[in-house]
């Protein structure tokens, strides 16, 4: 053992990085006091998807390897492996050390097992070296991504700045689907300790129904489907879930998504299912009102789910140029040229490509049903209405 | 290891150190609803029914270690609400209609539906969209039924080392499967322990199993109940001594068994369902050539005398047998044996080049050397007399008399009865046969003598019988011996006439067979209009069955074929007189025999005051390893051939036919073995009821 090594790590306070952040004190306790440490397992929380720190096995695999030999060393641990995503397939290969894909099973490790995040031992390696702990988070709003990587007490407003962003109004989700919606106020709070790697801005129209509608699936898809609660559960929710942003909710699905969430974060073992519902827990709380508005109401406040939706034409607007009709692959839109183009709701497959083609912006979303253009085929200029959203 | 007390419910609870919640409630007696947990399989906490609440916390009983004075509650509000959401998550994902599931009434998820009372109602129901799989030898894969429980995954994995099956992952949906296309490239090892830890039908025998449980089919098929599986393993690992005391344990004559067993054990073995069976017989062979010491004689039991004296009548397989174990328990015992030496069919019947004589000599040296009396060249007419001058009477003198078929020139002089050519042969008088010899039959008993007859000299030896190839009486073996000797087989043949002037005969003549089926016992055969033609030959065998030489005169009752009737313990009408061996139920095998002898001598221990336990113990069995490991390849395995001597060779004399293994391939042919037995040692589903009648410690 290197207890200079360990001295240092500890000097610093630093943590665990991930769902199950620690102290490395708290962490490191029991092998402190004799407990040999037979294998340092380096691994991705199960519920990560995002891999914000993947630079580590890049970029900095200088960094990441000392640090592994560090806490090696360190511990004189007898065997190193190393967990990775299927979609770092290769990251690690010139570690030297052996590399499995998937999820961890938390089953098979065992009591001499010392298990780390790579950007827990880049920091300790960091700190090895004289520098501050640092922290990657991905930021991401709409399709653009961007990973930055910053000191680690930096705050959510200082990731997205970094990462060349803003947003005046909206929402911020930190942790992506296994996160949290952010207030204001802890925008300038550290991004560590509140969430994990991504942060993700909504400037206008977020359902969180229809967020957590994604993670649920996602967690479906993802579950090693060991544990019954975080399989079926994640399975039932996600339907569940799904009657909600189409509006085939019924009235006791409020109750069904409580005690599921509960039961899933409560019984499964590893972080995956721990983590899934975290977002869906609290929002069901503190967003009450929209799972309402979708399940009773059947209606989606923000627009965002398709279902409560139409796109539509604006019969004040359109010019019956045509631009829309030919991106339609579904042949959805009627009349034109010269004619006040319509959309059959019934073959309209909502991509919104008529939306993004039309010169005019003539084409939006619409509640179901409202009628903002004409009923029969008419000549342009020969419909009046009001251009008020509704 | 010092004792653990826990609070189960407001119940105290004595577990041991280290026991989990869960298995020392059950131990004790306490049901808690539990589908993942098996008692001989690591406990994973997956799902999610054996839920307690601990601390104010609900976990999994089954993986939370016992800590003294801890507060458990199985029971209440909230743990059980839980529990049921688990069934009810598990249900949803679950085919709805239990009554055509194989495994009805015997599905631990249905009990612990009927327990807990639940039904998935209000949730979404799916069909696992994962299709019935019959593709794979001997376990049928019914995935749909899957709960996901995992027991088959770590039964293959933690306890048996190989890791032929596994979880799997596609479009969302787990299920398990083995980790290549089909089991036999997944090095599976067939060993059936997935299928007896599944709780539902999901993992299923593709032959259903009785509800006495599963055991290896060689052992149960054997008649004599010899320990095949074990013994085998013991081969395995080359401890031929060993092997050879398991064996005596069930068996008299093991080693001349060895050479001419019918193995009924090798068409039972779940192995041919792969590529061929085990060569068991070989391999027993194998282990008693390699105990020249006799280890297991001095393990021997003996009873002290009693002073009672039993008749045998008959020295063949069933009357050694029977003699034998009856001295072991303490009874004298005399022999009557017709012929100048014992053995019967051993040594007058089965011919040289398949039962060597030094082996049977020495074999029943063995059994004679505890103390029995034999009058040989004494044949007994009157039963009546011999229970009077005894205590008891066996009668095992087996079928002895070859039949004749009732066709004209059937009684020429060169037409020969199997049993008395074979007899004859044996005692080195052999009758005169011409060149062109046609053996009548198709069983064995028509192989050895056709065989014997080339050996005798005959240039042109050929075999008729009603039977087709495919349901040839005698042994595959022996038909392919037979054809490498020279000798030709006319199939589907039934016999009219021996034809020829006078004493001479020119041929046989013969019809087609269309269809031929046994009816209670009696032949319906159906011939080919306009087919006859004539074999050609000189001599003629008759091997088309033998009978008892018994009499209505001798006062017993007589059933088909001359046997002697008798009841389950092998009593005849008359009251200290019994029987056993093919006298009583038509002609078998030797095997049958030893194992008829066996049980008439408890039977008549019993009647002489004995308890009829004729068991022994001459061998501390070890228990086998459960974990059996990985092997590449295993499932295609070819089965090791003995050596053979070369046709042209055995042909000319009563040599030895066939060479016995090598260690080497001794070795090798029982590394094939399945090891079916070691699912003996995995528990069967166990149901809440189990837990009401007796308790699980029971």
């Amino acid at each position: 053992m290197k207890p200079e090594l360990i001295q240092k790590a500890l000097d610093a306070g630093l943590y665990e990085y991930g769902h199950h952040a620690r102290p490395l004190a708290q962490k490191w306790e029991p092998f402190l006091e004799g407990r040999p440490v037979k294998r340092l397992v380096v691994a991705y929380d199960n519920a990560d998807y995002t891999f914000a720190s993947q630079p580590l096995f890049t970029e900095e695999k200088a960094l990441l390897l000392s640090g592994i030999r560090a806490v090696q060393e360190a511990f004189d641990a007898e065997g190193v492996e190393i967990f990775l995503p299927e979609k770092m397939q290769g990251l690690a290969d010139g570690f030297g050390y052996p590399v499995r894909y998937g999820k961890v099973d938390v089953r098979e490790l065992g009591e001499g097992d010392l298990l780390h995040h790579p950007e827990t031992l880049a920091n300790i390696a960091r700190v090895q070296a004289g520098q501050g702990p640092m922290l990657y988070a991905q930021v991401a709003q709409g399709g653009t991504e961007k990973t930055v990587c910053l000191p680690l007490e930096s705050t959510v407003g200082g990731f997205i700045q970094a990462a060349g962003m803003a947003i005046e109004e909206g929402t911020v989700v930190a942790g992506g689907w296994f996160g949290r919606m952010l207030t204001p106020a802890q925008l300038s709070q550290p991004l560590y300790g509140l969430a994990n790697c991504r942060i993700e801005l909504f400037p206008q129209g977020f359902c969180p129904v229809s967020f957590a509608q994604e993670g649920s699936a996602h967690a479906a898809a993802e579950s090693c489907g060991h544990c019954t609660f975080c399989r079926e559960g994640n399975y039932q929710i996600s339907r569940f879930l799904k009657n909600a942003v189409t509006g085939h909710g019924t009235e006791e699905d409020i109750p069904w998504l409580h005690t599921l969430s509960e039961a899933v974060g409560e019984e499964s073992v590893c972080s995956l299912g721990q983590e899934s519902v975290r977002f869906l827990r609290e929002a069901l709380v503190s967003e009450s009102k929209s799972f309402d508005a979708h399940i009773r109401g059947k209606r989606c406040d923000k627009d965002v789910c398709q279902a409560f939706t139409d796109y539509a034409v604006d019969g004040s607007l359109c010019v019956g140029c045509d631009k829309c009709r030919s991106v339609c692959e579904a042949g959805a839109i009627e009349d034109g040229p010269g004619f006040i183009h319509r959309i059959d709701v019934f073959e309209c497959v909502k991509c919104g490509k008529c939306a993004a083609a039309c010169p005019e912006k003539a084409i939006y979303r619409v509640r179901v049903g409202r009628l903002i253009g004409p009923t029969k085929a008419t000549k342009v200029g020969r419909f009046r209405t009001s251009r008020k959203r509704y | 290891m010092k004792p653990v007390t826990f609070k189960l419910d407001g119940v105290t609870v004595t577990a041991k150190e280290g026991q989990s919640v869960l298995s020392a409630a059950l131990d004790a007696g306490h049901y808690i609803p539990h589908l993942c947990h098996h008692p001989d399989l690591p406990d994973a906490g997956a799902c999610g029914l054996c839920l307690v609440e601990v601390e104010g916390k609900i976990v999994s009983s089954c993986t939370l270690p016992v800590r003294e004075g801890m507060e458990v509650r199985s029971k209440g509000g909230k743990v059980e609400a839980r529990r049921e959401l688990a069934l009810k998550l598990l249900l949803a994902a679950h085919p709805e209609d239990c009554s055509t599931c194989p495994k009805y009434g015997k599905c631990e998820l249905q009990t612990l539906m009927q327990y807990m009372g639940v039904s998935p109602e209000g949730l979404e129901r799916r069909l696992k969209p994962i299709a019935y799989n019959d593709q794979n030898p001997l376990i049928i894969h019914d995935m749909m039924r899957c709960v996901l429980c995992g027991r088959c995954v770590r039964a293959c994995h933690k306890v048996r080392g190989v890791g032929a099956i596994d979880y799997k992952k596609k479009d969302g949906e787990t299920f398990i499967s083995p980790v290549g296309q089909l089991l036999m490239d997944s090095d599976c090892r067939f060993c059936g322990a997935c299928v007896q830890v599944c709780p539902t039908g999901s993992l299923m025998d593709k032959e259903e199993v009785g509800d006495q449980g599963f055991s290896a089919p060689c052992k149960t098929t054997c008649p004599a109940g010899t320990n095949v599986p074990e013994y085998i393993r013991l081969i395995k690992e080359g401890r031929y001594e060993d092997a050879s005391c398991l064996i005596h344990e069930r068996l008299p004559l093991p080693r001349s068994l060895g050479h001419i067993c019918f193995h009924p054990c090798e068409e039972a073995c779940r192995r041919h369902c792969l590529n061929e069976a085990v060569s068991i017989r070989n391999l027993k062979l194998a282990a008693l050539e390699r105990d020249p010491e006799k280890v297991w004689k001095p393990k021997r039991k003996q009873l002290p005398d009693t002073g009672k004296r039993v008749a045998v009548v008959g020295a063949g397989p069933c009357g050694l047998s029977a003699a034998y174990y009856l001295r072991k328990q303490g009874h004298s015992v005399k022999v009557f044996e017709r012929q100048p030496q014992p053995g019967g069919m051993l040594r007058y019947g089965i011919p040289e080049y398949r039962m060597p004589r030094d082996v049977v000599a020495d074999e029943i040296g063995d059994l004679l050397e505890v103390g029995i009396d034999v009058q040989y060249n004494s044949s007994v007419g009157d039963y009546k007399k011999l229970a009077a001058e005894y205590d008891a009477v066996v009668i095992a003198i087996g079928n002895q008399q070859g039949a004749r078929l009732p066709i004209p020139g059937s009684d020429k002089p060169g037409a020969y009865v199997n049993l008395d050519f074979l007899r004859q042969t044996a005692e080195g008088n052999p009758p005169a046969l011409g060149d062109n010899v046609l053996v009548l039959g198709g069983g064995n008993v028509a192989f050895d003598c056709s065989r014997t007859a080339v050996r005798l000299g005959a240039k042109n030896v050929q075999m008729a019988c009603l039977e087709n190839e495919s349901n040839l009486p005698g042994d595959q073996e022996e038909l392919e011996a037979a054809r490498e000797e020279g000798i030709a087989i006319h199939f589907g043949k039934s016999f009219l006439e021996i034809v020829g002037e006078g004493d001479t005969i020119t041929g046989v003549k013969t019809v087609d067979v269309k269809s031929m089926e046994f009816v209670d016992g009696k032949l319906n055969l159906e011939t080919v209009p306009d087919s006859e033609a004539v074999i050609p030959c000189d001599t003629v065998i008759f091997a088309t069955g033998q009978r008892a030489e018994m009499s209505p005169e001798m006062g017993l009752a007589l059933g088909r074929g001359n046997s002697i009737v008798v009841d389950g313990d092998g009593r005849t009408g008359l009251e200290n007189v019994f029987a056993g061996g093919d006298v009583t139920y038509g002609t078998q095998s030797v095997v049958k025999a030893v194992a008829s002898g066996r049980s008439v001598a408890e039977s008549v221990d019993r009647f002489l005051g004995g308890d009829g336990d004729t068991s022994e113990k001459l061998i501390d069995l070890d228990t086998a390893s459960p974990r059996i490991g990985k092997e590449p390849g295993f499932g295609a395995l070819p089965r090791v051939k003995n050596g053979v001597v070369p046709a042209e060779v055995r042909r000319t004399g009563f040599m030895r036919a066939e060479k016995s293994f090598t260690c080497e391939e001794a070795c090798k042919e029982a590394g094939r073995c399945l090891q079916c037995q070691l699912r003996e040692q995995l528990h069967p589903p166990k149901t809440w009821t189990d837990f009401e009648e007796g308790g699980a410690a029971k």
